[in-house]
C-alpha cells in the first residue's frame, strides 16, 4: 500500500514537471515582439530591418524620452538567417507572431518576390494576417524609421491605415499573403500589393522630434497599387486607376466620388458610395474572348457646386448619368494601362475565363500573356443616388441665380 | 534529464516484473520484458542518434509491386 | 480474458463519428487538393459514398460472427495457429498505425506549436493519457467520448460557421476541370485514411457492444456525419484559401483557423482547432492502441491485456520515434504503401475470414 502512494506521488510531481509546458517557455521580458518587418536586397543578399516595441515606452503612462519601437538591419544570404542573425544587435530574440506589415522595397520587388514569400508563409511563427505592402520609391528600411503621430508604433498606423481606407477609400487595397499566393500561382491571375511611400523629409522622420510636432515633417501614404507579373512588380497604378481597379475587382466597400460640373460651370458634384458591386462575365464566342464588367453603385449626394436643381428626379438621373460614365471612363482607363502598359492580368480576366470554358483556356493558356492586351471588355455602370443628404438644393444655385 | 528518466523507466520496469513474478504469470512476464527490452532499446538508439532499421521500410518493399501498378494506373 | 465490460451503441456510434474525424480533418483538405485539384470536395463526397460501401461489408461481417471479436473469428475460421499467426499480424498492423497517429500529433505541435520542445516528451505525456485510458478499459474510453462529444462539435462548428463570410466560390470552378481520375484517386486515398482503420473497430464491436438494434442504419448516420464534417472542411479549406494554397500547407485546416477574422471580434482562433484536434486524435490514438494490445493478448491466451498495456505504450512511443524520419517521407509512404497495408488489413483479411467462414459454415460463438 505504501509503495502505490509512493508511485502516484512520483507520478504526480513528474506530471508538475512536465505539464506546466515550460519547455520552451519565453516570457515577455525575454522576446522582442516584431511589428513590421521590411525586406530589400542588397546585391545577391537580403537586407532585412524589423521595427521591434519597446514594451516600457507603450505600456507606460508617464512621457519618456524614448521612442516607441527600435529598428534594427542586418543583412544575410537568406530572410531567416537575416533574422536570427540580428540577435547580433538587438538584446532580446525576435518573435515575429505580432507582425502586421511586411514592407517589401522596390528595387527588390522589381527582381521578384516569390522566395520572399516563401519564408512568410513557411515560418510557423507568422501567421497570415498582415498586410503586404511595396516601399514606393525607397528602400524599405527608410520607411520603417519613420515613426508616426497619433499611433505610438508605426506598423500599427499603417496597418489601420490599410484597413480603415480599404473601407472608406476606394483606391486602397487590404492585400494579404493569401491573396497574392492564390494570385501568384494561378495561370489566369497576377498579384497587386498595396504602395506605401514617404512624404516629407526622411531624415527628420526618425527623430523624436518628428512626433513632437503638431505637424510632422515626415510621415508616410499609403498610395497607389504595386502591379505584379506573377512575382516581379512590373508598374503602378496611381490613385485613379487603383479607384478603376477595385471599382471592378468589387473591392470598394464606401468611398468618395468627384466629378466636375457639365456645362463648364467650375465647381463639381461628390457622392458619397455607399455600396459597390461588380460583376465580371467572360464569353467566348468564335475563339475570341471578351469580358463584360458590370458595376453598380449605390450613392449619396455629399457636396455639390454646381447650380442645380435637385428637388427633380431629372435632374438627379442626369447626375446619375454623369457619374456613370465617369466611373466607366476610370474602369476602362485602368484596363487600357493593364493592358497595353503593364501587360499584366491582375484583374483576373484568364481565371474568369478559365471558369467560363474550360476546353478553350486550355488551348490558349499557354499564350494567354499575348493574348491578354487583345482581350475586348465592355464596361457597363449605373449609379444610383438614394439620398440628397440633409439639404435639397445647392446654396450656389440662389448665390448664383 | 535524459540520464534521470532512464534510470525512471527502468525502475518502473523491475516493480512491474517482480509483481508479475510474484504471481506467477510467467507468459504475461516474458511478453512484458520483451516489450520494455525493445522499447528501452529504440529508445535509447534513437536517443544516441544510432539509426534503426524503420519497420516501413520492411513493408514498403513488400508492396512495392502493387503500388507501382497503381501509380501506372493513374498516370 | 476478463470481458465484463460493456458499452451501449450510442457511445459506439460517437467513438465511430471520432475515429473517422480523427486525423482526417486536419490532413483530409490537403491531400485531396494535391489529388483533385479545386474538385476536392467532390471528391471527398466520393469517398464518404466508397466509404459506405465498405461499412455495409463491415456490417455484413460482423452480422456472420454475431459475438466475437475479430481474433475470435480468425481462430475459429482459420483454426489455432494460423488465426493467432492472423491477430498477431493485426496486432503489428494496429501498433504501427498508432505509432504513426502518434507521429503525426507530436509533429503536429512541433511544427505549429511548441517547435523546440522534444517530440519525445510530447510523445511520452500523449500516450502516458492513452495508456492510462487503455489501462481502466473500453468503458471509460466510451464514457470519456460521451463527455468531450458535444465539446469537439461545438469547437469544430465554432470555426466552420465563423470561416463562411471568408468563402469564395470562383476558387472551386470551373468544376471537372482535371476529369475524373484524379477525384476518383484522391477519393480512394482519402477512404483509405479515415475509413479502413475502422477495421480496429472489430476488436470492440460485436462483442461488447450491448444493444444491435438497428445496427447498420445507426452506424451509417454516424459515419455520415464524421463524413459531413471531413467534407465541409474540405470544402472551406479549398475555399478560403484556394487550391494551391491548400495543397501546399501541412496542416490547412490550422491555417483557416489562424486566417479567420470577424470583424476584429474573433480571431487568432487556431488553437481552438489544435485542442479539438488533440482530443479526437486522442481518441483515435486510444483506439488503435486498445485493439492492439487486446489483440497481442488473446492471440497470446493472456490473462488480462492489462499487465502489457505499459511496455506496449512504451514500445508505440519508441516506434513512433523512428517511423516517419520525415515528413517528406511520412506523404510518400502514406502515398504509396498506406493504401496497400489498409486494404490488406481493412478489406482483404475481413473478406478472407468471412468468405472462408462462410466455406466451412462457421458461426460466431461464445
Amino acid at each position: 500500500m505504501k509503495r502505490t502512494i509512493l508511485l502516484k506521488l512520483a507520478l504526480l510531481s513528474l506530471c508538475a514537471l512536465l505539464l506546466t509546458g515550460c519547455w520552451s517557455k519565453r516570457e515577455l521580458n525575454e522576446i522582442g515582439i516584431v511589428t513590421a518587418i521590411g525586406i530589400d536586397r542588397q546585391e545577391e543578399q537580403y537586407k532585412v530591418t524589423v521595427q521591434v516595441i519597446n514594451p516600457s515606452e507603450v505600456a507606460s503612462k508617464e512621457m519618456t524620452t524614448r521612442t516607441a519601437v527600435s529598428t534594427y538591419t542586418a543583412v544575410g544570404n537568406s530572410i531567416f538567417e537575416t533574422i536570427r542573425k540580428l540577435m547580433t544587435l538587438a538584446p532580446r530574440r525576435v518573435y515575429l507572431s505580432h507582425v502586421r506589415e511586411i514592407v517589401l522595397g522596390e528595387e527588390m520587388a522589381k527582381e521578384g518576390i516569390g522566395k520572399t514569400l516563401d519564408f512568410l508563409s513557411r515560418d510557423h511563427e507568422m501567421r497570415t494576417d498582415f498586410h503586404l505592402t511595396v516601399a514606393q520609391g525607397v528602400e524599405a528600411e527608410e520607411l520603417m524609421k519613420i515613426l508616426t503621430p497619433l499611433e505610438r508604433i508605426p506598423a500599427e498606423k499603417a496597418f489601420s491605415s490599410i484597413k480603415s481606407g480599404e473601407d472608406s477609400w476606394a483606391p486602397i487595397e487590404a492585400v494579404k499573403i493569401s491573396d497574392v499566393l492564390n494570385a501568384m500561382l494561378s495561370e489566369g491571375n497576377n498579384p497587386t500589393l498595396s504602395g506605401i511611400r514617404i512624404i516629407g523629409n526622411p531624415e527628420q522622420g526618425n527623430q523624436l522630434t518628428n512626433v513632437e510636432q503638431v505637424d510632422s515633417p515626415a510621415n508616410f501614404a499609403i498610395d497607389g497599387l504595386a502591379v505584379f507579373r506573377k512575382d516581379h512588380l512590373v508598374g503602378w497604378l496611381n490613385e485613379n486607376q487603383s479607384k478603376g481597379y477595385n471599382y471592378i475587382t468589387d473591392n470598394v466597400k464606401n468611398t468618395a466620388e468627384y466629378a466636375p460640373c457639365e456645362n463648364d460651370e467650375k465647381g463639381g458634384i461628390t457622392l458619397e458610395v455607399f455600396d459597390s458591386t461588380s460583376k465580371l462575365k467572360a464569353a467566348v464566342t468564335s475563339n475570341q474572348p471578351r469580358i463584360s464588367i458590370n458595376i453598380e453603385l449605390e450613392a449619396g449626394i455629399a457636396e455639390v457646386e454646381c447650380p442645380l436643381d435637385l428637388s427633380k428626379t431629372a435632374t438627379i438621373r442626369q447626375v446619375e448619368k454623369q457619374f456613370e460614365e465617369h466611373v466607366t471612363t476610370l474602369a476602362k482607363r485602368t484596363i487600357q494601362v493593364l493592358q497595353q502598359d503593364l501587360q499584366s492580368d491582375v484583374l483576373g480576366f484568364g481565371d474568369l475565363i478559365h471558369r467560363e470554358d474550360k476546353t478553350y483556356w486550355k488551348s490558349i493558356k499557354h499564350e494567354w500573356d499575348n493574348i491578354f492586351p487583345e482581350v475586348e471588355t465592355e464596361v457597363k455602370t449605373t449609379v444610383k443616388i438614394k439620398r440628397t443628404g440633409t439639404i435639397v438644393d445647392s446654396y450656389q444655385k440662389d448665390v448664383e441665380g | 534529464m535524459w540520464a534521470i528518466s532512464f534510470t525512471a523507466l527502468l525502475i518502473w520496469a523491475g516493480l512491474g516484473i517482480k509483481k508479475l513474478y510474484n504471481k506467477g504469470l510467467w507468459k504475461d512476464l516474458i511478453v512484458y520484458a520483451c516489450g520494455w527490452a525493445v522499447a528501452m532499446t529504440i529508445i535509447t538508439l534513437y536517443r544516441f542518434h544510432i539509426p534503426v532499421p524503420n519497420p516501413l521500410d520492411g513493408i514498403s518493399y513488400i508492396y512495392q509491386p502493387l503500388s507501382k501498378l497503381y501509380q501506372q494506373l493513374f498516370s | 480474458m476478463e470481458l465484463n465490460e460493456k458499452i451501449t451503441l450510442r457511445q459506439f456510434n460517437l467513438l465511430i463519428i471520432l475515429f473517422t474525424i480523427g486525423t482526417s480533418i486536419l490532413l483530409s483538405p490537403a491531400s485531396l487538393a494535391a489529388y483533385a485539384g479545386n474538385d476536392a470536395w467532390l471528391s471527398a463526397i466520393l469517398s464518404v459514398v466508397i466509404g459506405l460501401v465498405i461499412l455495409v461489408f463491415f456490417w455484413s461481417v460482423s452480422r456472420q460472427f454475431p459475438t466475437s471479436n475479430l481474433v475470435d473469428i480468425s481462430e475459429q475460421v482459420l483454426g489455432k495457429w494460423l488465426g493467432k499467426f492472423a491477430a498477431l499480424l493485426f496486432a503489428c498492423f494496429s501498433l504501427i498505425s498508432a505509432a504513426t497517429v502518434l507521429w503525426v500529433i507530436g509533429n503536429f505541435l512541433v511544427t505549429q506549436i511548441m517547435p523546440e520542445t522534444p517530440m519525445m516528451f510530447l510523445h511520452f505525456l500523449l500516450m502516458g493519457s492513452v495508456v492510462y485510458g487503455v489501462l481502466l478499459g473500453i468503458e471509460v474510453i466510451c464514457r470519456t467520448v460521451e463527455i468531450f462529444f458535444p465539446y469537439i462539435v461545438t469547437l469544430l462548428l465554432i470555426i466552420y460557421i465563423f470561416s463562411v463570410p471568408s468563402i469564395k466560390i470562383e476558387h472551386i470552378q470551373p468544376m471537372l476541370d482535371g476529369g475524373f481520375k484524379p477525384i476518383l484517386e484522391g477519393a480512394i486515398f482519402d477512404a483509405s485514411v479515415s475509413l479502413l482503420p475502422l477495421i480496429a473497430l472489430f476488436m470492440v464491436f460485436p462483442k461488447l457492444v450491448t444493444d444491435k438494434k438497428r445496427v447498420l442504419p445507426k452506424v451509417m448516420g454516424s459515419y455520415l456525419i464524421a463524413g459531413t464534417f471531413i467534407i465541409a472542411i474540405t470544402f472551406i479549406t479549398i475555399t478560403v484559401l484556394g487550391v494551391e494554397i491548400t495543397a501546399n500547407q501541412t496542416y490547412p485546416t490550422y491555417v483557416v483557423a489562424k486566417s479567420l477574422n470577424v470583424e476584429g471580434l474573433i480571431q487568432r482562433a487556431e488553437v481552438v482547432i489544435a485542442v479539438s484536434w488533440l482530443l479526437t486524435i486522442f481518441f483515435k490514438l486510444s483506439l488503435y492502441f486498445y485493439a492492439s494490445v487486446t489483440a497481442l493478448a488473446q492471440a497470446l491466451n493472456l490473462t488480462t491485456y492489462r499487465t502489457i498495456t505499459v511496455p506496449m505504450g512504451m514500445l508505440t512511443v519508441a516506434l513512433s520515434l523512428i517511423v516517419y524520419p520525415s515528413t517528406t517521407y511520412a506523404n510518400e509512404w502514406n502515398e504509396s504503401t498506406w493504401l496497400w497495408f489498409a486494404l490488406t488489413f481493412g478489406i482483404v483479411y475481413p473478406l478472407l475470414l468471412s468468405l472462408i467462414g462462410r466455406v466451412r459454415g462457421i458461426k460466431g460463438e461464445k
